[in-house]
């Protein structure tokens, strides 16, 4: 079995879901016992189908919700004992929906806003860099509003990147995206895991997942953790993921119809090329890329 | 947090209980009559028995608990209104204590009837049941949608607000702390997307609905049409009466022959 490509993996914990529990107040209950670890530069993806709790979850990282029952730690602190804009230093949440944040007049002002809040003052080479590193620089003194779904999504991106928390939850990144949008995001999200950072992808878009070279893979079900580990593992099992309602993505899927999944376990068609060449199948054909 | 306590007892829920079987148009007769009854009336016996017949109500509906949320939710607000009331009627029109207080009860009462009977008409009426009692009462139909639509639209509004404020929390938004005039202007980074949200969900809407042949014969006509059946007739009855007793008690009885 191959391993992940990841480079520096540390144990260190950044955060601790102690046996977390959460009822919203309208009775549901979200959260059935949640008991994870979070550490520092890996790359997590969080899956689960609609109503499975994976935003109630995350958005106990920055204490936006504070667990019923159990505890949430973030660097050591109890979530209860702290909040959210303290919170939100070391944790960035990226929400699903960018028009539920945009409302100032151009898209510098919109990415200078976390900055002026959390520092105080606004630091204009970082958020001419984090423009630069999206893409989407020539869109700084245009409106938000103005701009494509995608650019969208990147500029509430780059509006929590810019002060550099240390963790990065991503909700539902590639809602809506098209392919190309997608690679662009699964770069970003991979040169910040370059970076040591810790980044939490919740998604079900296992396709992407499938191509994003993840480190861990968390399925969630009806608020219970089923899975948390190697994500060729998972993907590898039909049984656990259809339990949860989703379904593994083609290429597993193929390799288990074909009976290969004994000797070869790829995740997406790069991956697959490698394996069925070493076996011998097809020719190669050079397209020059 | 308050958004979520109303949101929550605002969102219609099907159900069977006798609120849901009445006419819509009983219903708003019922708000209309109840709200005469309120303001015709000073006597603090009377405010009481007429707050504890809408409760009553409310509770026999299985609304209670939306009752009290929605009071809950809204707590800080009315508690504003009414203290600012009261202490600018103080210094304003030098009455004395007494009736300060009496008017102060007053406005608390009122205050919570209105919201039992708010919860009762607009938990218990589907969007469908509104669009055909307001079309009946002879309102356009355009007219008649946008209100539905308005009325439809509560819970998710508020829903949606709250998503906003997490989202700007999450950015270092913090509500509580600066002085008044800096909180007023911290409210922009909420308020700018929920009207955002709001006219664009609106646009979809009316695309929607075009896109579904709304308004394409001028004269519909309604799946379940909506009818007075003997059940209200007995509640706005029975509804009168007993708040005419509430407010009139002495006339009731001398008709009654009692007193």
């Amino acid at each position: 079995m191959r391993a992940c490509p990841g480079e520096v993996v540390t144990t260190e914990s950044l955060v601790v879901f102690e046996d977390v529990w959460y009822q919203y107040p309208s009775g549901i209950t979200a959260l059935r016992g949640i008991s994870l670890e979070f550490r520092r530069g890996e790359l997590v993806a969080i899956v689960g189908a609609n109503g499975s709790g994976k935003t109630t979850l995350i958005k106990h990282l920055n204490g936006l919700l504070k667990p019923s029952r159990g505890r949430v730690l973030v660097f050591g602190v109890d979530t209860r004992k702290s909040n959210v804009a303290r919170l939100a230093r070391h944790v960035g949440l990226v929400f699903q929906n960018p028009l539920n944040q945009f409302f100032a007049d151009t898209v510098w002002d919109e990415v200078a806003f976390a900055l002026k809040n959390f520092e105080g003052r606004v630091n204009s080479e970082k958020i001419l860099g984090v423009l630069r590193e999206l893409g989407i620089d020539h869109l700084k003194d245009r409106s938000p509003f103005e701009a494509s779904l995608g650019e969208q999504k990147r500029v509430a991106l780059a509006s929590i990147l810019v002060y550099e928390p240390e963790i990065l939850a991503l909700d539902e990144p590639t809602a809506g995206l098209d392919y190309r949008s997608k690679m662009t995001l699964l770069s970003i999200l991979l040169k910040l895991r370059r970076e040591g950072r810790t980044v939490i992808l919740v998604s079900h878009d296992l396709e992407f997942i499938a191509r994003a070279r993840i480190d861990r893979l968390i399925v969630l079900s009806e608020g219970k953790v089923v899975f948390d580990g190697n994500p060729r593992e998972a993907f590898y099992n039909p049984e656990l993921l259809v339990a949860s309602c989703l379904i593994p993505p083609q290429i597993p899927r193929l390799f288990i119809r074909l009976g290969l999944d004994g000797s070869s376990t790829p995740l997406n068609e790069e991956e697959a090329y490698v394996d069925l060449r070493k076996l011998g199948v097809g020719v190669h054909v050079d397209r020059g890329g | 947090m308050w958004i979520e306590e109303v949101s929550r007892a605002l969102l219609y829920e099907r159900g069977n209980t006798f609120l849901h079987r009445l006419d819509p148009r009983v219903k708003l007769a019922y708000i209309a009559v109840s709200a005469l009854m309120m303001f015709l009336t000073e006597n603090p016996v009377s405010l009481l028995a007429l707050l504890v017949l809408h409760v009553l109500l409310a509770g026999l509906g299985g609304l209670a608990s939306k009752v009290l949320s929605l009071l809950k939710g809204l707590a800080l607000f009315i508690i504003t209104i009414m203290a600012l009331n009261t202490v600018l009627t103080y210094f304003f029109s030098f009455i004395d204590p007494l009736s300060l207080a009496l008017a102060f009860y007053g406005m608390v009462v009122r205050a919570v009837v209105v919201l039992a009977m708010f919860t009762i008409f607009v938990s218990t009426t589907s969007p469908h049941e509104l669009t055909q009692a307001l079309m009946r009462l002879g309102l356009s139909r355009g007219y008649a949608y946008s209100m539905v639509v308005a009325f439809r639209f509560i819970p998710i509004i508020f829903a949606e607000m709250r998503d906003i404020y997490d989202a700007q929390r999450s950015r270092g938004l913090e509500l509580e702390k600066g002085s008044p005039l800096g909180r007023i202007r911290k409210l922009a980074p909420i308020i700018i997307p929920s009207i955002v949200c709001a006219l664009l969900r609106s646009k979809d809407i009316a695309e929607s609905m075009e896109s579904r042949a709304f308004g394409a014969c001028e004269k519909r006509t309604f799946y379940r049409p909506i009818r007075v059946r003997v059940l209200d007739a007995v509640f706005i009855t029975a509804v009168l009466l007993l708040q005419v007793l509430c407010v009139y008690p002495d006339i009731v009885f001398r008709i009654a022959g009692v007193g």
